[in-house]
């Protein structure tokens, strides 16, 4: 459940105006209009053919998704009109019976996948509860591909009640149809939606107030939305799966949650998924139930399983080393039973049903020598690896790392953060105690810091987790692993200065205990580091300006700005001979140094 | 989806090579039954596109299908039955379609010199009708109802031999709604692409025509937003790499000359 600030901040970013603002206007209207798509509900994909290509790789209909997205261009050619320029679904499988002969699809099978995967956005449930608690009547604009049965009964479903709902289908001016309807003047109806239904241009329909509601990925573009790597390496289905749940949680506009936050849901929430998908994978190969986990990395990967109902069960390392080798006085009778029958199981199937997780080497001291045949998994390959014959690693095998890969392989200590066991150490930590008075001013100051970044870390990962949960079946295992190996090498290679200045002062784990500590920072030494983010397309209008600039410059500026003795010219004399030559000059100097600062390094 | 049961195929043969348009049609055994026109535009000299329209007005009141080929295409296996295809469509035997940045032809062919050597094979096989953005020039097939229905989609007489089965399926796919397929036929094609000043005319020509449209040709991009295109891709066909240099050359040529006119005396 998000909170109602961030659902507040999601608000301001979707649709630019404060929530009071909103709340105001919601007052002065009677009819409260929402789009359905995209506004009261949200995708679980970035993309508008993410559907699509879900439904070419789960249906097997090869190259379905290029020919839907085509039939829909020229059903609007068709059968658009002035009129009604909305096309129903009957009509763009009319095309795609051409397009694709040999297609078996139907709109039916479209709809259930559209079902499946949009889900309530609690920003605009957020406002429909403020309007309803104001009176007002709410009605739908049903944009969707669903009918409109279909969408009442979902709505109902996710507990949405709206007194009526209209589609774009029912012809020209259909807002105003509406607002007549529901017996309200055009200019006492207010509507949430994306403003891109032609009808909507014309002069008739402007007495409506409209909000236009921006969609998730723009929401993602507008700014520097850190651990975010839309638009850059391979499309996929899955990347655009794992895109949309962090464009529908935002967790960079969470005004309560930092960006390490972001980096625990964007970054460490996918890894940790495909690798606890790997084990689960792993254990139905190589027949074993049971994990053994060095004492940090227990409670994440418990909850972690846990969330995604896989069927595997966690035990500490240190735990059973201890009741190898303790006399186990003290321990109660009852739990010193249970252990025994543990370990006699576990030594009479001659761990045969264990594997040992080991994210971050720290369980190098197990004795693997007396158990030959426990498998090992981590998620980057390490050096260490080679001990082990049956040992083997999500992301990356140590033996074919390329450069790339090395770095990525330093990155482990971002994930430190990760596996760290805040609990363990401070069994009174939680997040409902203050910090403060909970440590009690014994613990020192980096540890503290260390673990409270942990804790968000943590948390992010989690969320991301429960978020994906339901859905997590239609990924793809290869494409997720590429994805996360792809995220991570442009994280640790060319973070953004925002990335990279979130584990400012994030101290560097390992060196607890040590006289002299460091942060994270002082150990990640990245390639380069872009002074700010821009998205592709902010940079392309960026250079472009720069070009045209160039473009617009007389050739005597240019000619001065090339000689070779600019240092020592004598500028008072120049400025006096050639004043405005100069003056413009400097402030094209200006603009542009204004402009590649922006830019930053290339 | 209406299909057309039993409309008779006509094939239409606009030759300036005579020897060449009888060898390939009306003595190629996989033709033997089909109704071929071999027009002589020898003293005509008609654009393509105008002889195409006048044979469409001649036969707009029948239910047939068109088929517009080239003199130098072959049919080399048994040519496609028309007994389910849909009328509302445009079909050809080679297209290109945007697979991400890049354009991919469908319909494989051979394309070689006019006397058959330097055979390529060009484009991606197709088994049933596949769609496509844009088709090539050499092969163009029409069902008339289609037309009578739309009297505003027909050939644009300003381009005279290239480029007009491109706009013709810009036209019926932007302003109709018409699909444009590629039926599977084996064939090949004597003729390697001669991108010449007049293709870049007609490039203009559609680009201002469509400046909202880009679309990929056979050996272009096609259309007013057709540099969007280019930054993520170049063209760089085998067929046309001989011409590229020469129109470079002649470039070059015109660069020196434009230069030496504007030399300082001495």
């Amino acid at each position: 459940m998000l909170s109602q600030e961030r659902n507040k901040a999601e608000v301001v970013r979707r649709t630019g105006y404060a929530f009071s603002t909103i709340s105001n206007l919601i007052e002065n209207h009677d009819v409260i209009a929402f789009d359905v798509s995209k506004t009261l509900l949200s995708r679980c994909v970035l993309s508008s053919d993410g559907v699509f290509r879900f439904m070419e790789q789960s249906l097997g209909v090869e190259g379905f998704c290029g020919a839907r997205l085509k039939a829909e261009q020229l059903a609007e050619r068709r059968f658009g009109t002035n009129e009604a320029s909305e096309i129903s679904l009957n009509e763009i499988y009319s095309l795609l019976a051409v397009l694709l002969p040999d297609n078996t699809v139907t709109p039916d099978d479209e709809r259930e996948c559209e079902e499946k995967f949009h889900f309530l956005n609690q920003a605009f449930v957020m406002i429909a509860t403020v309007a309803r608690d104001k009176g007002k009547r709410l009605i739908g604009i049903n944009d969707t591909q669903m009918n409109k049965d279909q969408v009442s009964r979902f709505l109902e479903a996710l507990g949405i009640e709206l007194d009526a709902l209209y589609s774009p289908l029912d012809g020209r001016h259909f807002l105003l149809k509406a607002a007549a309807n529901e017996e309200s003047a055009p200019n006492r109806a207010l509507h949430f939606g994306q403003c891109i239904l032609t009808n909507m241009n014309d002069d008739v329909d402007s007495a409506i107030t409209e909000i236009h509601v921006n969609q998730h990925s723009d929401c993602l573009r507008q700014d520097d939305a850190p651990f975010v790597d839309q638009d850059c390496g391979e499309y996929t289905f899955t990347s655009d799966l794992i895109l949309g749940q962090i464009a529908a949680r935002m967790p960079h506009v969470d005004p309560e949650e930092p960006d390490l936050y972001s980096f625990g849901f964007n970054v460490c929430g996918p890894v940790l998924l495909g690798f606890c998908d790997y084990i689960a994978e792993r254990s139905a190969q190589d027949e074993f139930d049971e994990l053994l986990l060095p004492p940090g990395q227990v409670q994440i990967i418990e909850q972690s399983l846990s969330t995604l109902k896989l069927p595997l069960s966690c035990y500490s390392i240190s735990e059973v080393i201890e009741v190898l080798t303790s006399d186990l006085s003290n321990v109660s009778s009852e739990e010193r039973k249970q252990l025994w029958h543990r370990i006699e199981a576990w030594k009479a199937r001659d761990f045969k049903n264990i594997a040992i997780v080991d994210v971050d080497g720290s369980a190098l001291d197990f004795d693997f020598l007396t158990s030959p045949q426990v498998h090992r998994y981590c998620i980057f390959g390490q050096s260490s690896l080679v001990r082990q014959e049956r040992a083997s690693a999500y992301l990356l095998d140590g033996s074919n790392a390329t450069n790339t890969d090395v770095s990525v392989i330093g990155s482990t200590v971002l994930f430190d953060l990760l596996f760290a066991n805040p609990k363990a150490s401070f069994p009174n930590l939680s997040s409902g105690k203050d910090i403060s008075v909970a440590l009690n001013g014994e613990a020192e100051a980096i540890t503290d810091v260390g673990l409270l970044a942990s804790i968000c870390v943590q948390r992010g990962a989690l969320d991301f987790l429960r978020m994906i949960a339901p859905i997590k079946d239609t990924l793809d295992r290869r494409e997720l692993k590429d994805f996360n190996l792809f995220c991570l090498t442009r994280l640790v290679t060319t973070p953004t200065e925002r990335e990279y200045r979130t584990f400012e002062n994030v101290p560097f784990p390992w060196c607890k205990g040590e006289t002299e500590w460091r942060t994270i920072e002082s150990y990640w030494k990245p390639v380069s580091i872009s002074s700010r983010y821009l998205t592709d397309f902010r940079r392309q209008i960026h250079e472009q300006q720069l070009h045209n600039y160039d473009r617009m410059l007389p050739n005597s500026i240019k000619d001065l700005s090339m000689r070779d003795d600019i240092g020592q010219l004598d500028w008072r004399r120049i400025m006096y001979r050639h004043p405005l030559k100069i003056s413009y000059w400097n402030s094209v100097r200006r603009f542009q140094r204004q402009k590649q600062n922006e830019l930053g390094q290339k | 989806m209406t299909v057309s049961n039993g409309d008779p195929l006509k094939i239409f043969v606009p030759f300036v090579n005579e020897k060449m348009a009888t060898e390939l049609f009306s003595e190629n055994k996989f033709l033997l039954n089909v109704d071929i026109h071999l027009f002589d535009n020898r003293g005509r000299s008609a654009g393509l596109p105008k002889l195409y329209n006048e044979i469409i007005d001649n036969h707009l009141n029948e239910d047939v299908w068109l088929f517009f080929v080239h003199e130098d295409f072959e049919v080399q296996g048994e040519l496609f039955g028309t007994e389910n295809l849909a009328h509302e469509a445009v079909y050809g035997t080679f297209g290109v379609r945007l697979d991400g940045h890049a354009p991919v032809g469908f319909g494989q062919h051979k394309c070689s010199e006019k006397d058959g050597s330097s055979v390529l094979q060009v484009g991606l096989p197709v088994t049933s009708p596949t769609w496509v953005e844009t088709l090539d020039c050499v092969a163009i097939l029409i069902h008339t109802r289609l037309l009578r229905d739309r009297p505003r989609l027909r050939f644009d007489e300003a381009l005279t031999f290239d480029l007009y089965a491109e706009d013709f399926c810009i036209n019926a796919q932007e302003n109709f709604g018409v699909p444009v397929m590629v039926l599977p036929v084996e064939f090949q094609h004597y003729s390697k692409g001669y991108v010449t000043e007049r293709y870049w005319r007609g490039i203009k020509h559609l680009g201002e025509k469509y400046p909202n449209v880009g679309v990929p040709g056979s050996c272009s991009f096609i259309g007013g937003k057709s540099q969007e295109l280019e930054t993520h891709y170049t063209y760089d066909i085998p067929a046309n790499r001989k011409k590229r240099r020469d129109r470079a050359a002649k470039k070059n040529r015109n660069y020196f000359k434009a230069l030496r006119l504007f030399r300082k005396r001495p």
